[in-house]
């Protein structure tokens, strides 16, 4: 009991130091070890050694089940939080939804008539019906962010179709892709994220561009032709060049801040709760799968010799 | 019941791990100064109680960090490992501290951790990290430190006053 009551205790080191290593310097040796190992690790992150993703997958599947309960739990205090931040614009957003239902009901009756127009004329022409993606439907069960990241994870993963590369769609429109895919987990990367680069198609005239994410929110219009004569409130959707995303997706709309022309994503990022993963396999996998394949085939008929029939004697065709 | 406690501050800077990490749909800033809550908790128990907060735990607290907020690993392992060797050397003086300049400490704590962050980030990205984001995200957890430090103040009354040692080491 004398010893509880020590009042130098709270002064004393909690751990007994390395043998011949005196009190002062354990903490800072100890510490100073574990910190250039932590520190070694950065540098195999920048390097983006396997390992590093491997494992980084496997904690994340590891841990989505209890991010998912965590969530659940956390659910009540979220929705609290939205509904004060709702309540304080409340009369605002009325009125302008009321402004938007008037103007929508004029846009309703027009769109009706283009859509019989479009199909009578692909009746005319011809036209090839695009191929049905599917997709599937997940809860985003945490979120980063910080100076250089704007991702998710989402409660899905391999197990339920999910691949690398598909991309990520909210109610309103895109919100990001697919960046990694664990059994049961996957991490996207929003469209605001510092390394997100989409090719775009701006306004009436369909100018070309990219839209390039700076971690801020509203991302930055790049590669746009000198000539292309955009403005504040055009529309922006995915161009579908490179293959990486389907043509046509709504991605958000031009806005001026003053310095630069910008665009506001039509997602909004603090409300992400569920999306839907377009299982929208990226051309450029596709043909590099499909190269690999070749080569594959190829050096199997080569390391087998000409022995092996060759899709000259119409054996296997390359 | 002491050594059933042991784990308690570990498993409650997990628990701030993981609401770090939830989507709470806040501010810009907001994602960075939750990130910083689980490093002010392990300020808070290296300075009150380093048994039990060890090096180790701090290295997988901080792991868990960056895997699930998406950051290069070691980056706010790193941070946390400097959080606990601050909070362990102020200890070794804190016996005449006052308020102000515990509240000083722990200012320069967070502030040298963000600016730690900031940096590594900034080489990481070849990038400047953005100072106002840094320094909203730092002046929101510099206001949240002594609620923080208040409601782990509750649990550590759980504790006898000055027991010192790893309680599960001690034999007696």
């Amino acid at each position: 009991m004398t010893k509880l009551l020590d009042p130098d205790a709270y002064r004393r080191d909690a751990w007994p130091p390395l043998p011949g290593v005196s009190r002062r310097v354990h903490d800072p040796l100890v510490f100073g070890a574990l910190i250039a190992v932590a520190l070694g690790l950065v540098v195999a992150s920048k390097l983006e050694a396997a390992i590093v993703g491997v494992a980084r997958t496997a904690v994340q599947d590891a841990a989505s089940p209890v991010l998912r309960r965590s969530q659940m739990a956390a659910r009540p205090a979220l929705e609290m939080g939205r509904m004060m931040a709702d309540w304080r614009t409340l009369a605002e957003t009325n009125a302008r939804l009321r402004d938007e239902n008037e103007r929508l009901r004029g846009w309703e009756a027009r769109a009706r008539l283009l859509e019989q127009q479009t199909s009578a004329l692909n009746e005319m022409v011809r036209v090839v019906a695009e191929p049905q993606v599917g997709f599937a439907t997940a809860r985003v069960i945490s979120g980063a962010g910080g100076p250089f990241v704007r991702s998710g994870l989402l409660d899905a993963g391999r197990d339920h179709g999910l691949k690398a590369g598909y991309p990520v769609m909210s109610a309103q429109g895109l919100a990001g892709r697919v960046l990694t895919v664990g059994t049961q987990s996957a991490r996207i990367l929003l469209v605001t994220d510092y390394n997100s680069r989409i090719p775009v198609v701006i306004g009436k005239d369909a100018a070309r561009a990219v839209m390039q994410g700076d971690n801020g929110p509203l991302p930055r219009i790049a590669y746009l032709p000198r000539d292309s004569a955009i403005q504040p409130g055009d529309d922006v959707f995915t161009s579908g060049v490179g293959g990486l995303f389907p043509r046509g997706l709504r991605v958000g709309t031009v806005v001026d801040t003053g310095d630069a022309l910008r665009i506001e994503p039509v997602v909004r990022f603090d409300r992400l709760d569920y999306v839907s993963v377009l299982f929208f396999e990226p051309i450029s996998a596709s043909l590099a799968d499909e190269e690999r394949a070749i080569e594959a085939r190829a050096s199997t008929l080569k390391r087998l010799g000409p022995s092996w029939p060759t899709s000259a004697e119409g054996g296997v065709a390359r | 019941m002491a050594v059933v406690l042991a784990p308690l501050p570990i498993v409650l800077t997990l628990l701030l791990v993981i609401a770090a990490v939830l989507p709470w749909g806040g501010p810009d800033w907001s994602e960075m100064a939750l990130a910083l809550l689980p490093v002010s908790a392990v300020y808070f128990w290296s300075l009150r109680r380093p048994h039990l907060m060890p090096a180790l735990a701090v290295f997988a607290l901080g792991m868990a960090l960056d895997v699930l907020s998406h950051h290069p690993l070691g980056v706010w392992t790193s941070a946390a490992l400097l959080a606990a060797l601050a909070g362990r050397l102020a200890r070794r003086a804190r016996p005449g501290y006052g308020w102000a300049r515990s509240a000083l400490n722990v200012v320069a704590v967070l502030s040298l951790v963000t600016g730690f962050v900031g940096v590594l980030l900034s080489a990481y990205a070849w990038a400047w990290a953005p100072a106002r984001l840094m320094g909203e995200a730092l002046l929101a957890a510099c206001i949240a430190y002594p609620v923080l430090a208040g409601l782990l103040s509750l649990v550590e009354t759980a504790w006898p006053v000055a027991e010192d040692r790893p309680l599960f080491l001690r034999g007696d």
